[in-house]
């Protein structure tokens, strides 16, 4: 994580001299500025950006079910591409596991009369998915495995991260709040699990 | 004589049923204190656990499992001898023990528990 904010810096240093209008340097610290914040608030390295960061709940409601919906997403592609009985299994709890999850948030934002509203966080983690995907399709085999179980590994980390110290503190309607306290424990449980089969498969 | 050897048999006879009866109905209740009623022990599954995650029972007793989660479990044989189906929000599975066991949630390997029973 370090290497990427590393990364993220220099890179910004660089645009700084590449980009000869002031307008674009605007944009592109923008989308620097997004994508560092993201960053930090999913790997939960900076307290004070997450201070500083306020959702609603119509807005924690669609960060909750985009982050679930992108581990489906990424179990439906273990199912088609792996062959490995432990991973084609944990690729099936995943599905149904993140699947049972949506279907509560969704009757309570229902119940609620919620919209689920999209806002950066959201598409900050849609746009990982589009990256990871990518990475995770261009391997096959036991290199696949790999790469799936890892990620999971990263992504239940940054996911418990940022429902514990972002969603669960900032949202305001207590069914809400306690919905994403509920999910807490099969989270961790799914984190273990892919630790578990990641030590396994790269002895 | 006659009759008075006859009469001296039948209430020997009718003496002699009477002890035996007597006899049987205080074995029946020896034996029903010696052997208590099965019970049955409950484990709930909840927060991706099971509470308790250790239960001591009598052989013969029954453990109930009931899913109190949001999510989907099952009871597996840690030799996968023998396995529950999956047991969606609320759904139970019974087995009567005579053995003790250990066992886990297949689709959750790291829920643990354990069967122990006390001879």
């Amino acid at each position: 994580m370090i290497f990427f904010v590393t990364f993220l810096a220099i890179t910004y240093s660089n645009n700084k001299l590449k980009y000869k209008t002031m307008k674009k340097l605007k944009n592109q610290g923008f989308i620097q500025f997004v994508l560092l914040l993201s960053a930090l608030l999913f790997y939960g390295l900076e307290s004070k950006a997450q201070k500083s960061t306020t959702l609603t709940d119509p807005e924690i409601a669609s960060v909750a079910v985009t982050a679930n919906q992108i581990d489906i997403d990424y179990a439906n592609i273990a199912l088609l591409r792996s062959k490995n009985a432990e991973v084609l299994n944990f690729a099936h709890t995943m599905a149904n596991d993140h699947k049972a999850i949506i279907d509560q948030a969704v009757a309570l934002v229902t119940k609620l009369g919620v919209t689920p509203k999209t806002n950066a966080v959201t598409k900050s983690l849609l746009d990982g998915e589009k990256t990871t995907i990518k990475k995770l399709k261009a391997k096959k085999g036991v290199a696949f495995d790999k790469a799936y179980i890892s990620n999971e590994v990263a992504y239940h980390k940054a996911v418990i991260g940022a429902v514990e110290t972002l969603l669960i503190p900032q949202a305001k309607n207590a069914e809400l709040k306690a919905l994403l306290v509920k999910v807490m424990p099969a989270l961790k449980e799914h984190l273990a699990h892919a630790e578990m089969l990641n030590k396994s498969i790269n002895k | 004589m006659k009759r008075f050897i006859i009469i001296t048999i039948v209430c020997i006879l009718g003496l002699l049923a009477c002890t035996s009866k007597n006899d049987k109905s205080n074995q029946d209740t020896v034996t029903q204190e010696a052997v208590p009623a099965a019970e049955t022990k409950r484990v709930e599954i909840q927060n991706m656990q099971f509470n308790p995650q250790q239960v001591t029972v009598a052989p013969g007793d029954t453990v109930l499992f009931i899913n109190k989660d949001i999510v989907t479990h099952n009871v597996t044989e840690e030799n996968k001898a023998w396995a529950s189906k999956d047991l969606p929000t609320n759904q139970e599975f019974k087995i009567k023990v005579d053995t003790s066991f250990n066992y886990y949630c297949s689709l959750h390997p790291v829920m643990k528990g354990k069967v122990l029973v006390a001879k």
